[in-house]
């Protein structure tokens, strides 16, 4: 099959894709138990959970409790007056209660439905920056929550006609609340009923004597202050995430198991598998109805959650300030959640031969993963790299993160690269398992047997295996990226180290999991001879490519950017400078670059070629080279994004040409050791004009040999026409070929 | 009718047959470690416009042979190709060139008679032109029009069993594959099934139809292959059988063998 059909026939698939789904979904939304989880539910569960929430916040679960605020005043002299009046004001209230007989204390309606009338007890804590001591301002009292309200206290002269006025002075009352916390609300909400019982009782009595008095005895100045510790200042918000995972699951659950084991109970199982479409094609149609029956949950969710929540006016108190930015993070977060777990739910669904069966394995399944959803509610639980890369962990933690405002761009993007991964990786395993004859007849006997060894040896990697590899490998390269680093040893030794562990990742693992998916391993990673012509051009394109490299990073970056990097590089900057020379070559150019190549061109490449066009292969897994460049230790670093994937295209291009790895290895070793070399005798290079840390443009002579040395180089690989053997057509090798280097050297 | 369609099949014996089995034999293994062979080295050919009925009591390896011959099971060894392409190499091709009826096929409770045909052509890759003028056809000659627009879940059994036949023939096959079409159907299914045969004979269509109802059996097909216990016992028409056997009808038959590979058990074992 040329590569033209092949795009054509993958095109087809895609609407065909697209077709099955458009049914499932019309076959799922006709189903009225679907309708009800994905409307109803959330429709009738916020509602009553906020009111619950409501009652259970403002009351502290029950009016008959004594609310317990905690004052504090600047001076003791403060709290006696705060006290007094207090007391006084409350029986006025009473009082005043008793004769206007009960307006509803609450005048939420929500609070009547619950029968939470009359006043709760309130007990003031008072006490005064005096008795304490501690040096605090009454301002830190509030927000360091020590205490709930804030009093100061300031006398006011009484204008009452200029005559001098019996009885206690007048004041004026600073009260000071913190934002977000309902306790704090209450408190306030009480103080100054009591302050306007003392005012109108005031008012009343001038107007009995008729003298009308401005000036009343307590004038009320509020002051918001915020809290100082933002992770528990809206502790409700780690609610969210859980909530928001659980419904997400309820909404793909039902979908999931009628698309697959449902399939089975109906009868309607042998339609599919007698028609001649892939399982990946059937699956791929069925795992785009689950996700957006998913989604379709998880909106209407977030409606309802964020309509009872401005309803009831928690919107403050449950989200805290919520900015745009985090709200599309968010669900970013969400879709590939939901993504992954559609993914998931459709692998174990597949395995499954009627719904009851389907709903046994759910359970274990749905119990796990509440666990996660308990970590979110650890407000001293950090995300690291082993929790950004452990399923259903990672999302959650994310969410609250995220909600709370505080996230690294670093965290955000392993959780979701290794989430995207795992939910490839569960398709992948769901499209072996479903509609395979082992659990349609029972041919294969036990399930476990799906997953044994299979029986012929291949030549190349299937997608699947090189899929699941790359989401091992991935989630490894993020553990195991940082222990190097953490080694209490010489900077020598770690580079070493991480040498090794680029052994292990991109060597060992992908070899491990090849031999057992029983890959021939020269074919499957391309390790044979390629012609000789190959290795001059590597030579060249090795020599020559870092100046425009070089040339396209700087033109990247920005000034605030390279302070940034500045900065990043300064830990270690002084150090490398005592390493041998030869130690950075073999631990940063020779094992990584060799390695690399192992995995992404003779591995990764190799396999998806098998499936799909030249330049298809090329350029995706030169993405995925560029991607796994942009993460370091604990940075992100975008800018390597650009300049990755172009040598990855390179490379690529290298590899599709020879059919052979070793060409490529040679060239990447070449690249990497050369700008080694060059940051090596930078000072020594400075001096002719080459200026690293400047970022200066290089000398026209530099790129113009380069470019001299590409041009050799490109013939070679171009006018040799040699074709791998394995393949029938790379027309669009040639293209992208022609591409890349324009890029390059453009 | 019938007549006729028989002297049609006597004419096209000499020509080359559509379907070929050759030694087709399946075994399974279980979980004890030991093997059951479901299907041992079948074979027999079945040409254009020819009913072959592959008949056996329940158990006798009937449907794995018809899912080897689908593509959906693994044969073990042996076998089966239509018009030269073989299943083994080219299992999709393969389900291109065949329909399939069986009772245990279901219908899509929610979707529509419509929308469900239209579903399946889509699966074979039939043009939407192409699937709308098949749908209107076949509402005609199956005669569902009435409820082609009701949901497929409140439909009788016999009006789903119409819907289903109508499903095998929206990719236009030239090979049917019948997995007892009757079983659980009145005297009226019965008869639609009789007339679905009598269509897909004058389309010229290759028919393997499998049952264990030998009086129906003797009605609907031209030529037959008694399974037992995963072997071919017997094939030929009724005919020839009749003179390998000496017994006059399919049922008699049947009560022989079984007496006889009663034997053919001990000799096994």
């Amino acid at each position: 099959m040329s590569d033209e059909s092949k795009s054509v026939n993958s095109r087809d698939s895609g609407s065909r894709t697209w077709r099955l789904a458009t049914k499932e979904l019309r076959e799922i939304l006709r189903d009225r138990r679907t309708v009800m989880t994905l409307v109803l539910m959330p429709l009738l569960v916020y509602p009553l959970l906020g009111v619950i929430l409501r009652k259970g916040l403002l009351n502290n679960l029950s009016h008959l409790q004594t609310i317990e605020v905690h004052v504090c005043l600047e001076t003791e002299e403060d709290s006696r007056r705060f006290a007094e009046a207090m007391i006084r004001g409350g029986q006025i209230a009473v009082m005043q209660q008793g004769t206007r007989s009960g307006e509803p204390a609450d005048s939420s309606a929500v609070a009547d439905v619950l029968g939470a009338r009359g006043q709760p007890e309130f007990e003031f804590r008072v006490f005064s920056l005096d008795e304490l001591e501690s040096g605090f301002s009454v301002e830190q009292q509030v927000s360091e929550r020590f205490a709930d309200i804030g009093v100061k206290l300031t006398s006011v002269e009484n204008v009452d006609g200029g005559r001098p006025r019996r009885g206690p002075p007048f004041l004026k009352w600073q009260i000071l609340r913190r934002e977000g916390s309902a306790l704090s609300d209450r408190g306030y909400k009480e103080i100054t009923r009591r302050l306007d019982a003392i005012n109108d009782r005031y008012v009343d009595r001038l107007l009995e004597i008729n003298q009308l008095s401005r000036v009343r005895p307590a004038t009320v100045a509020t002051q918001v202050l915020s809290s100082s510790d933002q992770g528990n200042s809206s502790s409700l918000i780690t609610f969210i995430p859980l909530v928001l995972v659980l419904m997400t699951m309820t909404g793909a659950v039902y979908p999931a198991i009628d698309l697959t084991a449902g399939e089975r109970e109906r009868g309607t199982m042998e339609i599919l598998v007698a028609a001649p479409v892939s399982r990946m094609t059937l699956l791929a149609g069925k795992f785009v109805a689950v996700l957006t029956v998913a989604l379709l949950t998880a909106t209407m969710n977030l409606i309802s959650m964020f309509a009872t929540l401005f309803a009831l006016g928690l919107e403050g108190t449950v989200l805290g300030n919520l900015g745009p930015t985090m709200v599309v993070q968010v669900i970013v977060l969400m879709v590939v959640f939901a993504a992954f777990f559609s993914a998931v739910l459709l692998s174990i669904t597949s395995v499954a031969r009627s719904f009851k069966e389907a709903q046994a394995y759910l359970v274990p399944l749905m119990l796990i993963s509440l666990t996660p959803g308990v970590f979110s509610l650890m407000p001293n639980l950090q995300i690291n790299g082993i929790l950004a890369v452990t399923p259903l962990v990672n999302t959650v933690l994310m969410a609250r993160d995220l909600l709370q405002g505080n996230v690294s761009l670093l965290m955000f993007a392993i959780v979701l690269i290794s989430t995207v991964l795992y939910g490839v990786l569960a398709l992948a395993v769901a499209a072996r398992i479903f509609g395979s004859d082992a659990v349609l007849y029972g041919s294969g006997g036990t399930l476990t047997e799906l997953l044994r060894r299979p029986q012929e040896s291949t030549d190349v990697a299937s997608t699947q295996v090189s899929m699941s590899c790359l989401a091992v490998v991935f989630s490894l390269f993020i553990v195991a990226g940082s222990i190097p680093s953490r080694l209490n040893v010489s900077l020598s030794i770690q580079l070493l180290a991480a040498g090794l562990v680029s052994l292990f990742l991109f060597v060992l693992i992908p070899v491990c999991l090849a031999g057992f998916a029983r890959v021939q391993l020269l074919h499957g990673f391309s390790l044979r001879l390629p012609k000789w012509w190959f290795w001059p051009a590597a030579v060249l394109l090795g020599g020559s490519l870092w100046p425009y490299i070089y040339e396209i990073e700087i033109s990247i970056l920005t000034d605030d950017r390279i302070e940034e990097l500045k900065q990043i590089y300064e830990r270690f900057e002084g150090n490398l400078k005592a390493v041998p020379l030869w130690i950075k070559l073999v631990s940063l150019a020779v094992a990584p670059a060799a390695c690399e190549e192992f995995f992404f061109r003779g591995f990764l490449q190799n396999s998806i070629r098998a499936r799909a066009s030249a330049s298809m292969s090329i350029i995706s897994s030169a993405v995925l080279f560029g991607l796994f460049h942009v993460i370091v230790k604990d940075a992100l670093l975008f800018e390597r994004l650009i300049p990755s994937t172009l040598m990855g295209i390179v490379l690529g291009i290298v590899l599709e040409r020879s059919g052979s790895v070793l060409p490529g290895m040679l060239l990447h070793v070449m690249h990497n050791g050369l700008l080694i070399i060059v940051s090596e005798f930078e000072s020594e290079l400075t001096q002719l004009g080459i200026g690293i840390s400047e970022r200066q443009h290089l000398p026209a002579s530099v790129l113009v040999g380069a470019a001299v040395s590409i041009a050799v180089a490109v013939t070679l690989l171009a006018t040799t026409g040699l074709k791998r053997p394995d393949q029938r057509c790379n027309e669009d090798g040639d293209d992208s070929h022609d591409d890349a280097e324009g890029q390059a050297e453009s | 009718m019938l007549q006729d369609g028989r002297l049609d099949f006597s004419d096209q014996r000499g020509s080359s047959p559509l379907i070929t089995v050759s030694r087709l034999t399946k075994r399974f293994p279980l979980s004890d470690g030991s093997v059951v062979t479901a299907v041992e080295d079948v074979s027999f050919s079945v040409n254009r416009g020819e009913v072959f009925g592959l008949l056996g009591p329940n158990g006798a390896g009937k449907t794995t042979t018809l899912r080897m011959m689908l593509g959906l099971l693994q044969p073990s060894a042996g076998d089966s190709s239509i018009d030269g392409v073989s299943v083994m190499d080219n299992p999709d091709q393969i389900k291109r060139l065949i329909g399939f009826v069986s009772t245990s096929v279901g219908v899509y409770q929610w979707l529509t008679p419509r929308e469900m045909l239209s579903f399946v052509a889509d699966l074979y890759d039939v043009s939407p032109a192409a699937q709308a003028e098949r749908i209107e056809r076949l509402a005609d000659v199956l005669d569902f029009r009435e409820y082609i627009d009701r949901r497929c879940g409140v439909l009788s059994t016999g009006q789903k069993q119409r819907v289903n036949l109508a499903r095998a023939l929206m990719h236009d096959p030239p090979v049917m594959l019948l997995d007892e079409p009757t079983r659980g159907l009145d005297v009226v299914g019965s008869q639609v099934v009789f007339e679905y045969l009598q269509l897909l004979r004058s389309q010229k269509k290759a028919v393997i139809i499998c049952t264990h109802r030998l009086d129906e059996a003797e009605r609907f097909a031209d030529r037959f292959g008694l399974l037992h216990q995963g072997r071919l016992q017997h094939c030929g028409t009724l005919a020839e059988l009749q003179s390998t056997t000496h017994e006059h009808s399919l049922t008699e038959m049947f009560v022989n063998l079984l007496k006889t590979s009663k034997a053919a058990i001990c000799f096994d074992a």
